[in-house]
């Protein structure tokens, strides 16, 4: 009997030792100290033993299973503070397994972030239809049909009178006719003209149009909310200069020049040497625009503005072919995560 | 226009460097594009706004220097002996609405011959070409003064006459360029007795053209309908830089004067022998334009504080006539030659440019914030929403052509009929003639571009516009397009293909993120998407949309080998039935348990069949309905399918004893049973 003891404490001691997870080891306390297990076996065996044997072995027994009972739980411990390492996982310089992920358009990334900059300064994000009329993208806007302001607005037609917005200030007249001052409103949207497609040009691009109007908005109103945005979205250090220019829907007109974030002002061939990237359109609302959409004359100020977005994603990111943006590689669209 | 400096000088005594001067001019409005020197000049490229056709001419621009730099314009004075005996030239306007005033002059004794090197360099110093001398002073008095002239010989003139009138249907002529140029009634012309002699203001005839035999020359300085000349030139498809000039307007109070300026040069450079007392069909002298400048009202558009007395030096400086007509109030009369300027907010800009934008302080307008709702529209709001979901869940967001060529396959296939295409009356190629109906083919193209570059995993999708026609008006309509295909995972032990269910799922996701829950997808088979795997979208009782498996013959169209899957849905059936309210509902206070239901099952009982039966028998009480571990083959016959079910139970209001789950579960087994012939494993 004692050398059966023996045995078994041996067995078990090395064969605990060897298990490596929680589930062989709960395997072998079946074995051993389960209800058919070896030293359960044993504990049996003393009822057929002679009386003077029975207390010591019995004693004997006992303190077996719990010797044993003690190796469990020190391999048990050992086993939970060890790290499984199944095979597979065993050369951790293996690539992760990456979740999907997709991104935005360059274009949406930049209007999404001009936004959030006018947004900011309390401006409210309206769109309007691509599909206009002649009155809404030239007439309401003060652009005569037969002048050669209307040469900067060559435009595609649809249908008698039905065209392509060939910017967004449409939207202005359309806003204005169903709202009253004062708001500030930002207009992102797709516009069309017939330019042939090249590194430079495409017949479809994007813009984003802002609209200020109370009872006195100002240029200086217009030059400060400008400059804030500039800065803002491209830099403390921009210089920002205005320019005066022609619109036939506002006056005094504006095109804004920032320094160019390329060579800081100092020339290359991004800004043609000039130091400054023309980036935007502006000027105080036209009192004629005021007056087609009935607004009581001399009441009203306003400013507007328009900035290309494509030319400034292109800008922005270094992008030196406008076709990239509208021919969709994924290994383009992919540097944009 | 191209600008030499030194011959800007001529009229105003300017001592800048010639780079102070383009950058003092471009602050003003005239942003010069570039400066070429050339020997002791620098030639400016400046580009000239559409309003201000006073700033085409070497006067305009040094008037502007003038009220710049506060210095004295140099008019240059032609001295002139008119002499009645030599016959002046027989001129009648028939269109007086098409020429409201035409001078002439004739110039007797001429003797053409090249232009001396004073008159040839300047204006070759701005890239014109150098032709005769009479020729040239026509070219360089419209550079000076910016009015265009014509030079006729008038012994070619037959009859000797000049007769303004519209061209007759058929009638031609060739110009000095050499091209023979139908005309029509469209189109103003100048006449002698029996043909078109040159197009008013456009270009002039070559027949009767200045040339070196000629001896007595019959000048024109005329004004022409701006409007007319415009349309006549766009289209006879010339532009010269007299109808440049025309469509822009020229000074029509200047006419009389560049003619004699003209005449004066003429004469000394052809060493002529006399020049006639002038035809001038309108000889009424131009008025002058009165506005009413409030001072105190520039200021507040401006944001300034100008005193009167500024604004009037400044206007002054330009040219125009002002007086004080009471406190705060300029009178201010304006010359023919600035007609752009017709009200108080075009003097008001003028004082801006000159007083310099730079010197306009920089506020924020006091207008808080946009009152009413959201700043940003809902329809926004959702949009943004559902770029981050698809963004996140794999897709790369595109934006294609709206215009597209026109694709009959895909037309007829969705039984698009050609007059609800809306076709570009004025398409730049076939390849960009049509507003898309549906986004599919565009999605398509960018398939093809990656796959056909062995980019093969192409996930995308697009939020733009269809457009369609509703009888004779055109519509548009906002839509999601989504497309996959290649790879979902392709890592170092797994490899997944894209599936029409990761598609379906995406659609999933995105309407739980958009809180739309009352949507179905009803299988059926669909144009142009493969008859096995395409499905109807159905959001709240009407059609969003369309999900499935594009069809081989049109992948075929867009040399595509790959399985693509594809959806579009309509984004205002989407706006229409999200929900971006979001409220918290309290956790769960009691356990749930869970039963689960192995069964083997005619293949032709939908998964929705079993939910909804499952759902029909515990009603609230099942709140997850899961089915997993699909499978046919092996062990199952023909026809079947294997398939588990685990349901998991839960009330609101107390814990579920064994007894109901059991209960439940063995109910739905029981109905199971008797509705599919389903075998329970």
């Amino acid at each position: 009997m004692i050398e059966k003891i023996k045995a078994i404490e041996d067995a078990a001691g090395a064969e605990i030792k060897a298990s490596a997870d929680v589930k062989t080891l709960d395997d072998l306390r079946t074995k051993y100290l389960g209800r058919k297990g070896l030293v359960t076996e044993l504990l049996g065996q003393i009822a057929s033993l002679p009386a003077e044997e029975k207390p010591h072995m019995g004693k004997e027994l006992n303190a077996l299973k719990s010797r044993i009972e003690e190796v469990f739980k020190a391999r048990q411990a050992e086993i939970a503070k060890s790290p499984v390492l199944p095979k597979d996982h065993s050369d951790l310089t293996l690539p992760g397994f990456r979740p999907l992920s997709g991104t935005k358009h360059p274009i949406t990334k930049t209007i999404d972030e001009v936004l959030l900059t006018f947004l900011g300064m309390g401006f409210k994000v309206v769109e309007g239809p691509e599909i206009e009329t002649e009155f809404y993208n030239f007439e309401a806007l003060n652009i005569a049909l037969d002048h050669p302001s209307r040469d900067a607005f060559d435009t595609f037609y649809v249908r008698d009178r039905y065209l392509l917005r060939s910017h967004t200030s449409p939207m202005q007249v359309r806003f204005m006719e169903t709202e009253n001052p004062p708001f500030k409103i930002v207009v992102p949207g797709k516009v069309y003209r017939p330019d042939a497609v090249d590194a430079s040009h495409s017949f479809m691009f994007h813009q984003v149009e802002g609209l200020v109007v109370g009872e006195d908005v100002t240029f200086a109103d217009l030059k400060g909310t400008l400059s804030m945005f500039i800065r803002s979205y491209f830099g403390a250090g921009t210089k920002v200069r205005f320019r005066p220019h022609h619109f036939p829907f506002t006056e005094p007109s504006a095109e804004v020049d920032v320094s160019c974030f390329i060579c800081g002002g100092k020339g290359c061939s991004v800004c043609g040497r000039k130091g400054w990237l023309e980036i935007l359109g502006c000027g105080m609302v036209h009192p004629n625009v005021f007056k087609a959409v009935k607004y009581a004359p001399g009441k009203y100020t306003g400013f507007a503005f328009g900035m290309g977005i494509d030319r400034i994603t292109m800008l922005k990111y270094g992008i030196n072919d406008m076709r990239l943006l509208f021919e969709n590689d994924m290994r383009f669209l992919e540097q944009f995560k | 226009m191209k600008v030499s400096y030194n011959w800007l000088r001529d009229y105003v005594p300017v001592k800048v460097s010639p780079s102070e001067i383009a950058d003092k001019l471009t602050m003003a409005g005239l942003e010069v594009k570039g400066i070429e020197r050339n020997g002791g000049d620098s030639v400016y490229e400046i580009e000239i706004t559409s309003n201000r056709p006073d700033w085409l001419c070497l006067l305009g621009i040094a008037h502007e220097i003038q009220a710049l730099y506060d210095l004295k314009l140099k008019v240059p004075k032609s001295v002139l002996r008119k002499s009645a005996k030599t016959p002046r030239p027989s001129i009648t306007v028939e269109d007086k609405k098409g020429c409201p005033r035409y001078v002439g002059a004739v110039i007797d004794g001429v003797n053409i011959a090249l232009s001396d090197a004073g008159i040839a360099s300047k204006i070759e110093s701005i890239g014109m070409r150098q032709v005769n001398n009479a020729a040239d002073i026509t070219n360089f008095c419209m550079m000076e003064n910016g009015q265009p002239l014509h030079a006729f010989d008038l012994d070619k003139l037959e009859g000797g006459k000049i007769i303004v009138r519209r061209a007759r249907k058929g009638e031609e002529i060739v110009t000095i360029d050499g091209a023979k140029r139908s005309l029509d009634e469209n189109i103003l012309v100048i006449a002698d007795a029996k043909k078109p002699v040159a197009i008013a203001g456009i270009m002039g005839g070559k027949n009767t053209e200045v040339g070196f035999s000629t001896k007595r020359i019959l000048l024109e300085s005329a004004y022409f309908d701006p409007v007319l000349i415009r349309r006549g030139a766009r289209q006879l498809g010339i532009s010269t830089e007299a109808s440049y000039r025309f469509e822009r307007n020229v000074d029509i109070g200047g006419c009389l004067k560049a003619a004699e300026r003209a005449a004066a040069m003429i004469m000394q450079a052809c060493k002529a022998s006399s020049v006639s007392l002038f035809s001038d069909s309108s000889s009424k002298k131009q008025k002058a334009i009165k506005i009413k400048l409030n001072v105190a009202r520039a200021n507040k558009v401006l944001g300034t504080s100008i005193p009167a007395q500024g604004c009037a030096t400044i206007l002054k400086g330009l040219g125009l006539g002002v007086k004080l007509s009471g406190k705060d109030v300029l009178s201010v009369s304006v010359p023919s030659f600035r007609r752009d300027l017709k009200a108080e907010i075009d003097l008001v800009e003028e004082i801006a440019r000159i007083y310099g934008y730079d010197n306009i302080p920089e506020t924020i307008s006091r207008i808080q914030i946009w009152g009413k709702g959201s700043q940003k529209g809902r329809d926004r709001i959702i949009e943004e929403a559902a770029r981050d979901l698809l963004t996140g869940a794999g897709l790369n967001e595109v934006i294609t052509y709206s215009l597209r060529c026109k694709d009959p396959y895909v037309q007829k296939a969705l039984g698009i009929r050609d007059e609800d295409v809306l076709k570009v009356q004025n398409p730049l190629s076939s390849e960009s003639e049509a507003l898309r109906s549906v986004l599919l083919c565009g999605m398509l193209d960018v398939v093809s571009y990656n796959v056909n570059r062995k980019v093969q995993d192409v996930r995308i999708f697009e939020l733009g516009k269809s457009y369609s026609c509703d009888g004779d008006i055109p519509c548009e309509s906002g839509v999601l397009a989504m497309a996959v295909c290649g790879m979902k995972r392709k890592d170092w032990n797994k490899k997944e293909a894209f599936d029409i269910f990761d598609i379906k799922g995406i659609i999933e996701s995105l309407f739980a993120r958009l809180g739309i829950n009352g949507y179905s997808f009803d299988v059926k088979p669909l144009p142009l998407l493969s008859p096995a795997a395409s499905a109807v979208v159905t959001v709240d009782g009407k059609q969003a949309g369309t999900i499935g498996r594009v069809d081989k013959a049109l992948l075929d169209k867009f040399d595509i080998k790959t399985a693509v899957f594809v959806s579009e849905l309509s984004l205002p059936v989407v706006y229409a039935a999200a929900n971006m309210e979001r409220k918290f509902m309290g956790l769960p206070k009691f356990p749930s348990a869970v039963r689960d239901i192995s069964l083997i099952v005619d293949d032709k009982a939908t998964n929705s069949d079993i939910v909804s039966i499952i759902r029909q028998i515990c009603g609230e009480l099942a709140i997850n309905v899961t089915p997993f571990d699909l499978y046919r083959g092996e062990q199952v016959p023909k026809g079947y399918k294997s398939i588990l079910y685990s349901v998991e139970y839960r009330a609101g209001d107390r814990t579920l004893t064994d007894e109901e789950v059991n209960s439940l579960d063995g109910k739905v087994r029981e109905e199971l049973v008797r509705k599919f012939g389903a075998k329970i494993r």
